[in-house]
């Protein structure tokens, strides 16, 4: 009776071993799209596009494009990811082995996220520079009007100019995905190994 | 009863037991693992499969020796001590039935590990990369499989030609020690000794191919080799030192010289094991 039991066990043990093994290879981890907005550039359009960088009008994306820049935008991170073959056309996922890159002009009226984090760095330095001359008579080649036009007219271009880096990668192995089929191996090994035991043993 | 018996009686034997099992899952765990964490930076799947074999290499060129000879350290000298040989030896079998009969079991022992260390580690870099580049896997199976059946050949020699148990345990340590950690600690690394004493001692002029040539006489560092024939040709490392980085090796120093390496080191101790058991008074 407890031969047969056992038995059972590790015939059951064995089939659950060897599915465990084989099913993490039949479905493997899908490779997912990720896109990184950078943090936007002082360089207009034209330099831009002389430097060789593909320079692309937020309207003029695909709705998908639309859709993951501004998710991207909006993720705290500035990085939005997609299973393979979900990306947008226009998108240079196969650069090789470095990022593909492409920069968005941001249209002036839209409604999008705020742009990234040097912006708002600007912002900030402008006030600084605000309160210094309201406090203090500064004294320079530039009056505190004219450099915080500057600024001003900084941040316009880099608020209209954000570099997009896409690749194709491994999700990283802290994804469900791949802890899914870390168990699923580790599992199906002790499996084969306990089945192992129990049908050979005497 | 013929060699075969004692093989298969011998496996059995072997099978039943509960450490074997534990540790061929430990290994399997453990490889897994490896295969899991590996990644390497912004390269294709394929390419970073074969980087992931090549690791794997690395760690079973210092493991794959301690399965091998603690497998195999006992398989003669334990039965000989037990008073066990007397009785197979009372049967129809000559001394040739049981050293042959031993080595044939140990060997499908350590294989059926080598096997399940393989197949983990290739489930898991399939599942993680969603690849299979097939002959890097059976290539790397073929190596590791020679490189395992050369330190089962040794430990049973070793154990053919001891009396006592203790004895078979202190001469796999050595071999061990002799042929595979001498040749990777850094300081007491088998060329630069052979460099001291060529250059220093004798004061001769520095002769690279020289040093190479007492390297390879390592099964590891052979294996460490032929593990450069089941890789594409731009995925091979470099093992050996060359004089400068435009000189190549020469013929006798390539890759496929690992596996008359493999062959010298698989032939030799058994045959002299063999010969020890032989003419020993049992």
């Amino acid at each position: 009776m407890a031969r047969d039991i056992a038995d059972t066990a590790s015939t059951v043990l064995l089939v659950v071993g060897v599915a465990a093994l084989l099913a993490p290879a039949l479905f493997p981890v899908q490779q997912v799209l990720y896109h990184q907005v950078g943090a936007g550039t002082a360089a207009n359009g034209s330099q831009l596009e002389a430097e060789g960088y593909t320079v692309v009008a937020y309207e003029n994306l695909s709705e998908r494009g639309q859709a993951i820049y501004v998710d991207a935008l909006d993720s705290a991170e500035r990085e939005y990811t997609v299973p393979a073959g979900m990306g947008a056309p226009e998108f240079p996922y196969d650069a090789g082995s470095e990022p593909g890159e492409i920069v968005i002009e941001r249209p002036d009226d839209a409604e999008l996220p705020p742009p990234a984090e040097p912006v708002d760095r600007l912002g900030n330095e402008r006030e600084r520079l605000a309160e210094r001359s309201a406090s203090q008579n500064a004294t320079g080649s530039e009056s505190p009007s004219e450099r915080a036009r500057t600024l001003e007219q900084r941040r316009e271009v880099i608020a209209t100019y954000d570099l997009v880096t896409v690749r194709q990668e491994s999700p990283p192995l802290t994804h469900p995905a791949n802890l899914l089929r870390l168990g699923a191996v580790a599992l199906g090994t002790v499996a084969l190994g306990v089945g192992g035991y129990l049908r050979s043993r005497p | 009863m013929s060699a075969l018996d004692i093989a298969r009686k011998d496996f059995a034997a072997a099978r039943r037991s509960r450490s074997l099992w534990v540790v061929a899952t430990l290994l399997g765990l453990l490889t897994t693992v490896i295969a899991f964490s590996f990644s390497s930076y912004r390269t294709p799947p394929t390419e970073t499969f074969v980087q992931l074999f090549q690791t794997m290499g690395n760690v079973f060129g210092l493991l794959l020796p301690i399965v091998a000879l603690v497998v195999s350290y006992m398989s003669i000298a334990g039965e000989r001590e037990s008073g066990g040989l007397k009785f197979l030896l009372g049967l129809p079998n000559t001394r040739r039935d049981v050293f042959l009969g031993k080595v044939a079991s140990r060997l499908t022992v350590v294989t059926a590990g080598v096997v399940f260390m393989i197949v983990t580690a290739t489930a898991m870099a399939v599942a993680r990369h969603g690849v299979l580049p097939l002959s890097v896997v059976v290539g790397t199976f073929v190596v590791s499989l020679l490189y395992t059946a050369v330190f089962v050949g040794i430990a049973v020699a070793l154990s053919a030609a001891v009396a006592e148990r203790s004895r078979a345990i202190a001469a796999s340590v050595g071999a061990y020690f002799l042929l595979v950690l001498v040749y990777v600690i850094p300081g007491v690394n088998v060329a630069q000794i052979v460099r001291f004493v060529h250059q220093t001692l004798f004061g001769f002029e520095p002769n690279v191919d020289l040093y190479n040539t007492v390297l390879y006489t390592s099964p590891l560092i052979a294996y460490r080799k032929a593990m450069n024939l089941v890789v594409p040709s731009d995925a091979q490392r470099q093992v050996l030192e060359r004089a400068s980085e435009t000189d190549t090796l020469p013929g006798y120093l390539g890759d496929e010289v690992s596996l008359v390496v493999f062959a010298v080191w698989l032939v030799v101790p058994l045959v002299i094991g063999y010969l020890r058991f032989e003419e020993a008074d049992l």
